[in-house]
């Protein structure tokens, strides 16, 4: 099995609100892949259906081989969950959820978490419901690691923290994760850590619309131009153009897969002058906005 | 798998709560009462006199110059079925209504060549009765028994400081000490095998008060079907056997002491023949043909003319009518009780529930679940909401669950097709 | 693995316990000690007629106990997992979700257990001083539709917890309601001792705990997980 994560004719709908439509995705196993998409286009849909609490209405999806809502003991073993909110038995101490959770996986590495619980500076008897989120994010990314998981999931693990916290999760998931080969696919809002980690990315777009490619594959197929704007009209996408948006100074950004020959060509159609044409740099997140649009 | 069974017993959960609350319901917000008729003898007009309760759909069947005599849908016949007023009524029934006749004027009243005063109307009347319920009570409540001391020199009876249970024989316990008093117990036990009752004891039965008249002590059906009856007084014991007609199976007592202390009660055989039981210890046979002790209520009215026998349940009220001595005709009345029809509420009910299940029956003292169903109306209501049910559980989920929504629907009427409908699995 | 799941719940329902644990002993103790009284006051066939011919139980102040008991008992195990998706973490543990809300189930039950067979010991230890075995018998049957109504609003609200779909919950509210109304209908004490009576209380309650299995499946399909 090459694959950690295999998805076939996804589809599902809210009411008559199509969120996937005929999905198909590969993660194979040892990739870190990132999910992105604006609120609203299905992310968490997504998630909700790999980590099997949701029932797609057609389709299958397949962790290690397994449906996803009908995992075995086994294989759910061999995967980690982070739930959005960090979520954990807030009724227990630090010393009795490590206890607690000991009991299930046989390959738990009680160093792992103690590790992460020695920085946390809490005693054991520290009832999880009386920390911060950034405290309660440390004691769930314990728990994850010491579980020694083949994949995780990771559903927006960076809500609720501050940069320190963030920075912390993402530097030792990328140690974690190395060692030994171990497949990620997650959520984030916060683009910046996804540029530090992540191998390849999954762009969701508003009905449906889905982009698998690796991160370098991304920032070096994906172009941003920049050009004047009088406010009459703006450039229109097309086969060429993925995507035009209105900036501040007078100037409207044009977002391509396309090489410059090829734009200057679409805009010279479309009756656009090129002064003023030129090549901006651009940000993973600035891509990302590019790529998804503004609101 | 787990999840079929659960969902199916939830299923069956509902249609059983459905079947004890819903029909509550109906009959409150559609006034579905059952009224039974009461069938009385006058001597005065030598005919029977029966009220009834007319319900709200018979109501308009009743002619216009009838309305005065209706009380709150309560109408008061002759045996022809020509409504009275209740005074009229009251009047022909000199026996019950005693005191309203002597606030009228009306004493004394002569019936049969004789004159009856207040005093001479109440004394000639003894009521009793035996109920379904009452031939479970002795299982019911706490075999411990009170053997009062039925000393006729008292006025007002006591509860004695023991009780009684049947271990083979009598064994006393003492209410003080909470303990056995093994002297009192072989007293009573001896007295009894030289009255020739065969041992252990199968059954006791009596009235546990002390607001009665006098006490018949307490009747004790012996292990080869003998019954006897033993009294206290002052502490000793006092043991008669009952002359019970041959091959008389005696089924229940209902120990119940008349006021002239002639009366000690009915008996009640396992062939439903009713004995009056005397306070001599003899019995005399009462004339109920078709009286079933597990559905009917029983009253036997006793004048110094005849006796009356009225049995009744919801549907049907029979009244038999024998001058006393065995001598003259027997009378008969035999009545549908109007509210046990079938009116426009009851069909509704029985359409959207049709089949029911009472809890509490009236035939028992216990808990005791029993099933109902209302003929015509539950087959047609089953039908109706097991196609719903079918249809609503089964729409794009396969026969599986059409199966299962018109099974449902069907026994349970409208809660059962909606409890189909509403856990149905996912699509 | 099981035994950590009993920890699981032990940990969230000992609270809760120990406060049912103190309710229930001082109830029982206001029920012997008015039992005390009365028997101090009163000729003891006296009593002994009110108990056996009008039915008149001193404990009935217990009536209303089991099944508040049972709900607290079932807010007190649920709510921390249902609240904020939070059930999410037991659905992932690498064990069937039957096994699962088995041992939860199983472990709520066994608690109630201890509170009922408390109260048992008492009303029978207590009548013991004062009234024969056929009256204490009498007493503990009494007590016996009390605590299956428990038992059935602890089953019930148990459903309603799980359940993601609002109408299942609702509809699943009424039955517990109508379940636990009808075995408390006013009815003589030892009146549920008849067979027909125990197989029907013991038919709800079995098939009511099924039901939290259901409400269980249920949490794959929908992604609210409460």
């Amino acid at each position: 099995m090459t694959n950690a994560i295999e998805i076939r004719g996804l589809c599902h709908s809210f009411g008559t609100r199509p969120i996937h439509r005929s999905l198909d995705l590969d993660v194979g196993r040892g990739r870190i892949v990132g999910l992105l998409g604006k609120n609203g286009v299905g992310k968490t849909t997504l998630m909700n259906i790999l980590m099997g609490f949701l029932r797609p209405q057609a389709g299958q999806c397949t962790i290690m081989g397994e449906p996803s809502h009908h995992l075995s003991p086994h294989t759910k073993r061999r995967i980690g969950l982070l739930f959005e909110g960090h979520l954990a038995y807030d009724f227990m101490t630090i010393t009795q959820i490590e206890r607690f959770y000991a009991r299930f996986y046989l390959d738990w590495n009680p160093a792992r978490f103690f590790d992460l619980m020695e920085r946390l500076g809490l005693p054991g008897s520290h009832r999880i419901r009386h920390m911060s989120e950034g405290q309660r994010s440390q004691v769930v990314l314990g728990l994850l690691f010491a579980q020694e998981p083949d994949l995780l999931l990771l559903d927006d693990y960076a809500m609720g923290l501050d940069a320190g916290y963030r920075r912390l999760f993402v530097d030792y998931l990328a140690d974690f994760v190395r060692d030994k080969n171990r497949t990620v696919f997650m959520t984030s809002h916060v683009i910046e850590d996804m540029e530090r980690i992540a191998d390849d990315l999954v762009l969701l777009r508003a009905g449906g619309d889905v982009r698998h490619t690796t991160l370098k594959g991304f920032r070096d197929s994906f172009h941003c131009y920049s050009l004047p704007y009088d406010g009459q009209s703006l450039p229109v996408a097309d086969s060429v153009i993925f995507n035009v948006e209105r900036t501040a100074g007078g100037r409207c950004e044009i977002f391509t897969f396309a090489s410059e020959q090829e734009l200057v060509a679409a805009l010279r159609r479309q009756g656009f002058s090129l002064d003023g044409l030129r090549r901006e740099s651009m940000s993973l997140e600035d891509a990302f906005i590019g790529y998804t649009g503004r609101y | 798998m787990i999840a079929t069974i659960a969902r199916q017993g939830l299923l069956f959960v509902n249609v059983l709560v459905a079947a004890v609350w819903l029909p509550m319901v109906m009959n409150l917000v559609l006034d579905l009462r059952n009224v039974r008729s009461i069938i009385l003898h006058s001597l005065v007009s030598s005919q029977f006199l029966f009220i009834e309760y007319v319900p709200y759909w018979l109501r308009d069947s009743l002619t216009d110059e009838q309305p005065e005599f209706r009380e709150h849908g309560m109408v008061h016949r002759t045996e022809g079925r020509t409504p009275i007023s209740r005074e009229t009524f009251e009047n022909q029934l000199p026996f019950i209504y005693s005191e309203g006749m002597r606030l009228r004027g009306l004493l004394p009243v002569t019936m049969n060549g004789r004159e009856f005063d207040l005093d001479a109307l109440r004394r000639g009347k003894t009521i009793l009765g035996v109920t379904p319920a009452d031939l479970t009570r002795p299982d019911l409540y706490p075999p411990l028994h009170a053997l009062l001391d039925a000393r006729p020199d008292r006025v007002s009876l006591t509860f004695p400081e023991d009780r009684f249970r049947l271990r083979g024989g009598l064994e006393f316990i003492n209410a003080d000490t909470n303990a056995p008093d093994q002297k009192l117990s072989e007293v009573f036990n001896q007295a009894l095998a030289q009255a020739g009752f065969n041992f252990p004891a199968r059954a006791a039965f009596g009235r546990d008060m002390i607001l009665k008249p006098w006490d018949a002590g307490w009747f004790l059906l012996d292990a080869r079907g003998g019954l006897f009856n033993v009294r206290r007084l002052h502490d000793k014991p006092d043991v008669r056997q009952v002359a019970l007609p041959p091959d008389s199976r005696v089924a229940h007592v209902q120990a119940q002491e008349s006021r002239d202390r002639n009366m000690a009660g009915l008996i009640v055989t396992a062939d439903n023949e009713v004995l009056l039981l005397l306070a001599d210890m003899t019995v005399r046979s009462l004339h109920c043909p078709g009286y079933d002790p597990h559905r009917h209520d029983l009253k036997v009215v006793l004048d110094p003319v005849g006796e009356t026998c009225v049995f009744d349940d919801n549907s049907r009220a029979t009244a038999l009518r024998r001058p006393t001595g065995e001598q003259g005709p027997v009378t008969r009345l035999d009545l549908d009780v109007p509210s046990g029809g079938m009116g426009p509420g009851r069909i509704a009910s029985w359409l959207l529930t049709p089949v029911r299940l009472d809890p509490t029956p009236e035939s028992t003292v216990f808990v005791d679940p029993t099933l109902s169903v209302g003929g015509l109306w539950s087959l047609l209501g089953s039908l109706c909401w097991g196609v719903v049910g079918a249809v609503c559980a089964g729409r794009g989920r396969g026969q599986g669950q059409a199966l299962s929504g018109l099974i449902w629907g069907a026994l349970g009427g409208v809660a059962g097709a909606l409890a189909a409908w509403i856990w149905r699995p996912e699509a | 693995m099981l035994l950590a799941l009993v920890w699981k719940e032990w940990l969230k329902l000992r609270p809760a316990f120990f406060v049912l644990l103190a309710v229930h002993v001082a109830m029982n103790v206001w029920a012997a000690a008015g039992l005390r009284s009365l028997f101090s006051g009163a000729h003891p066939e006296v009593l002994w007629y009110q108990t056996i011919i009008l039915g008149n139980i001193h404990f009935d102040m217990l009536r209303h106990v089991p099944w508040i008991s049972g709900l607290i008992l079932a807010g007190a195990q649920h709510l921390p997992e249902i609240r904020d998706k939070r059930l999410r973490l037991t659905l992932h543990l690498p064990v069937r979700a039957e096994t699962a809300m088995a041992c939860s189930l199983g472990f709520g039950a066994c608690v109630f257990f201890l509170l009922a067979m408390l109260d048992g010991a008492v009303i029978a230890a207590t009548d013991s001083a004062h009234y024969p075995a056929e009256i204490v018998a009498i007493h503990l049957w009494a007590l016996l539709p009390m605590e299956a109504a428990g038992l059935a609003a602890y089953f019930g609200a148990t459903v309603v917890f799980f359940e993601p779909s609002t109408s299942r919950r609702l509809h699943a509210l009424l039955l517990t309601i109508t379940a636990v109304a009808m075995i408390l209908v006013p009815a003589r004490p030892g009146a549920w001792s008849s067979p027909g009576a125990l197989a029907l209380g013991l038919f709800l309650l079995t098939a009511l705990a099924m039901a939290t299995f259901l409400a269980m499946a249920h949490q794959r399909l929908t992604g609210k997980n409460q």
